[in-house]
């Protein structure tokens, strides 16, 4: 089938729009918010009925979610008091594909009413599917009911989120517990519910048969007492069985949901480590800085007090120098008194000694009476002290003055390390802050970095990790149990039938035995089908992938799917599994993987599904997202990608080099190109602009 | 003791108003973790000594009487005297100790005025260290 045409009126952003749509590739390009993901809802509305909402993550029925289906703009706008909200969606059949059809529409409309000035939308739709007949052209309409079931015809609904793909839930697509997408598409693909009727009903067969086998009356009484005892005791190991199950089924699925949270917070850690690297590097950085600039500022004002005390003497050695002159000169005229203690002299008269010269002085002598002038001058010994301490200060300070020079190069010495180290810590932070910028995983930003907590982080991670290790240790001890229990049931079953054989039941025995091979017949043919489908998966994925990663920079590997532990790898030349991927085939894989299914769905289904896809390559930019894009081209019957667009609209020399718009342009197989963005004339009343760059026709 | 420690040392009223209220901490101006000065002593021990070095000395005109002797420290008291002396060319200056405190309020007021000339011409800053500083390095050769 391909999807000729999708038509929208009022719905969401757009007023009004056409996309036009052929076999082969189709790209739809427009910036955030511009209106490509509510393209992608128009699909899905049409067809399902659902709508996205990004905020919540979670797909919306109509009626959970019918305000927000209008388009605001033509709600403003519009004169009179209806507005009908419609997407229509027009198919063409492929003329080999295994029905009846030439053509089909889509149709989905809503009514918005103006009551008392205010706008107030229906919870509830119309749907219409017309069909065009392939041989006779016959023209006819379902609505409601009968349409819905016409589309689940051709869109199986298990395989919705496969051909109508959401980058964004590309994990979600690839997990394969018992309950996932993928399950669900197996389901739908194999038609397990047949074999699953089969195996119920033959089982129910066999059960039947076998209690007619083992119930049947002994003759001897005690072999008959025997017989009961155990079947009672089968049918209490059973209902234990029963219980131990149950429990290890919730078990399995809290692991499940605990590993998918443990896989999802090792991301996060393992995406953040370098960044809380880079960040611990800052911050000691910034630190170091603090910590250097109060030294600095510690430094010089500890030495202010010395700067006051000594340092301002600069420059004055001379005058001190002049000074220490001035005091020899007038020590040596005799004019500055002696520094001798009134002690001293009173001992020199007591002994009529001149101690200064060592001569004698008795009394009366001149000599007496030159050191008794002394006495006189005695009152002078706080002039003396005042002298002392002059000269002593001059004669201190002058070894200052004449260090400073060496005293303010250490100074400046201090200075400059300190001031080094600063300039030191400062390029750290200068370089790191680079660094943080080239690893600042995608989508992440400075403010949003200053809210991440990564000691809760890990501490989360710590704690899941221990939850799961406490969820496998249950698992362990249910499945333990039940091996016991397993293990009862097997003997106890062992001795029934021991003793049923002796028992006179021929043809309960002959009606069991047939019913027990139909049973395991029945299981084989499941078993076989769904492994025969997981294998033609498998290959076809690993085809596609091979294809895709030709010539791939990172060893590629070969795909496995382990449908049984649950999980989609890749293993190298030594069949070692790949613990590593890069980004570009990581992408490659993915959509290697969705390629694989869908093309095994249109094998299965005799027709060719289209593939259209929202942000499939989102992890990926530039010449990366270009190269992904153009493997795809040649997977699909046909695509319509809707990518994020990386180039400003207004620089024309960036979209003139825009790898995808080179690839829209010069690539064969692209047959339409569009560009939708935002008119900014009103951003409370946004509304999608389309603009065509490229139309085959 | 030479100059009585409770004796008050003269200084120009223009520049206690102009140069000391800016560069000293005081009730209405500034504080004291802002300065380089911490008392109006330093700050006319520095002018003193700044005067002593270019040798100028400059009348004051106007007294204001703000700061006593005893503030200063014993051994800038010395240092300066020392200075006075040196100056001087003999000590008979301490033994008139109003004259040896004229000498060293006269030498402080020539200091003020070179201090003045040099934040209004070359602008340096007297506030900080580095402005200090730089004005210090320029003393030695």
């Amino acid at each position: 089938m391909i999807i000729k045409h999708i038509e929208i009126e009022n719905f969401r952003c757009y007023e009004k729009q056409e996309f036009h749509f052929s076999k082969g590739a189709n790209i739809i390009l427009g910036q955030n918010n511009s209106g490509k993901s509510k393209l992608f809802d128009a699909f899905h509305w049409v067809l399902f009925n659902e709508i996205y909402s990004t905020e919540k993550r979670k797909w919306f029925a109509t009626k959970d979610i019918f305000e927000e289906i209008p388009c605001k703009r033509s709600l403003k706008k519009i004169k009179g008091s209806n507005l009908k909200t419609r997407v229509l969606l027009k198919i063409d059949m492929d003329n080999d594909s295994g029905n009846n059809y030439q053509k089909l529409e889509f149709e989905r409309s809503l009514i918005s009413k103006k009551v008392d000035n205010k706008w107030e939308t229906s919870r509830s739709f119309a749907l219409r599917v017309s069909t065009i007949d392939k041989d006779t052209s016959d023209f006819k309409d379902l609505y409601d009911k009968e349409a819905q079931g016409k589309i689940s015809e051709f869109f199986p609904e298990k395989l919705k989120h496969y051909f109508f793909f959401q980058g964004e839930g590309i994990n979600k697509l690839m997990s394969m517990h018992s309950r996932s997408d993928f399950a669900k598409a197996l389901e739908s693909l194999s038609k397990v519910e047949i074999f699953k009727k089969m195996q119920i009903s033959s089982k129910k067969v066999k059960v039947g048969y076998h209690d007619d086998y083992v119930s049947k009356q002994s003759h001897d009484k005690e072999t008959q007492k025997k017989k009961e005892d155990l079947s009672s005791d089968i049918a209490g190991y059973d209902e234990d069985i029963e219980k131990v199950k149950s429990n290890l089924k919730n078990e399995q699925n809290e692991l499940v949901i605990v590993s998918k949270l443990k896989e999802e917070l090792e991301d996060r850690v393992l995406k953040y480590n370098d960044v809380r690297d880079v960040l611990v590097e800052q911050k000691e950085a910034q630190i170091q800085i603090k910590r250097k600039n109060e030294e600095l500022e510690d430094y010089k004002a500890n030495n202010v007090e010395t700067l006051i005390n000594d340092w301002i003497y600069a420059g004055t050695q001379d005058l001190f120098d002049s000074f220490i002159n001035i005091y020899t000169e007038e020590k040596e005229k005799g004019r500055y008194p002696e520094p001798v203690t009134q002690e001293y002299i009173n001992e020199m008269l007591t002994g009529e000694l001149c101690l200064i010269c060592n001569r004698e002085a008795p009394k009366k002598s001149d000599a007496y009476n030159h050191i008794r002038s002394h006495i006189e001058r005695a009152s002078k010994m706080e002039e003396l002290t005042d002298y002392i301490s002059l000269v002593n200060e001059a004669s201190h300070t002058l070894p200052i003055i004449n260090s400073l020079k060496d005293a303010f190069k250490n100074y400046y010495e201090n200075i400059e390390e300190i001031e080094n180290d600063i300039q030191t810590a400062r390029n750290i932070l200068a370089s790191s802050h680079e660094r943080l910028l080239s690893i600042l995983p995608k989508g992440v930003d400075k403010d949003h970095l200053k809210s991440l907590n990564f000691d809760q982080m890990m501490s989360d991670l710590v704690n899941t990790q221990k939850e799961e290790s406490a969820v496998k240790i249950k698992i362990g001890r249910f499945e333990g149990n039940l091996e016991r229990l397993e293990d009862l049931v097997k003997k106890a079953e062992i001795e029934l039938e021991e003793i049923s054989q002796s028992t006179e039941n021929e043809i309960e025995t002959a009606r069991y035995n047939i019913a027990t091979a139909v049973a395991e017949h029945c299981e084989d043919l499941y078993t076989q089908f769904n492994n025969q489908l997981l294998e033609s998966i498998e290959s076809t994925t690993n085809a596609y992938f091979q294809d895709m990663t030709k010539g791939a920079s990172a060893r590629p590997g070969t795909v496995k799917i382990d449908y049984l532990n649950q999980q989609i790898f890749t293993v190298g030349e030594d069949g070692e599994k790949m613990l590593s991927m890069n980004e570009g085939n990581v992408v490659s894989m993915q959509i290697a993987f969705i390629a694989g299914i869908l093309s095994v769905s249109n094998d299965y289904w005799n027709d060719n599904f289209p593939f259209i896809a929202d942000a499939p390559t989102s992890k990926l930019g530039g010449d990366n997202k270009a190269t992904a894009v153009n493997t795809m081209l040649d997977i699909f019957n046909q695509s319509i990608i809707i990518l994020k667009d990386d180039v400003p609209r207004t620089d024309d020399e960036a979209l003139r080099i825009d790898p995808i718009r080179q690839l829209i342009r010069d690539n064969n197989k692209i047959k339409y190109g569009y560009e939708v963005y935002i008119d900014k004339d009103d951003v409370t009343l946004q509304h999608t602009q389309v603009k065509t760059l490229k139309d085959n026709l | 003791m030479i100059i009585k420690p409770s004796a008050f040392i003269e200084i120009d009223s223009y520049q206690y108003k102009n140069t000391y209220l800016k560069l000293c901490p005081s009730k209405k101006g500034k504080k004291q973790e802002d300065v380089i000065f911490k008392t109006m002593g330093d700050l006319f021990v520095y002018s003193c000594v700044l005067g002593f070095l270019i040798d100028k000395t400059i009348e004051i005109d106007k007294t204001e009487s703000v700061i006593r002797w005893q503030v200063i420290t014993p051994e800038s008291q010395a240092r300066l005297i020392a200075l006075a002396v040196s100056k001087k060319g003999n000590i008979d200056c301490l033994k008139e100790p109003d004259k040896l405190k004229l000498e060293l309020e006269i030498r402080s007021n020539g200091g003020m005025h070179i201090i003045n000339d040099k934040i209004v011409n070359e602008d340096i800053d007297y506030n900080s260290f580095e402005g200090l500083m730089a004005e210090l390095l320029s003393r030695i050769k």
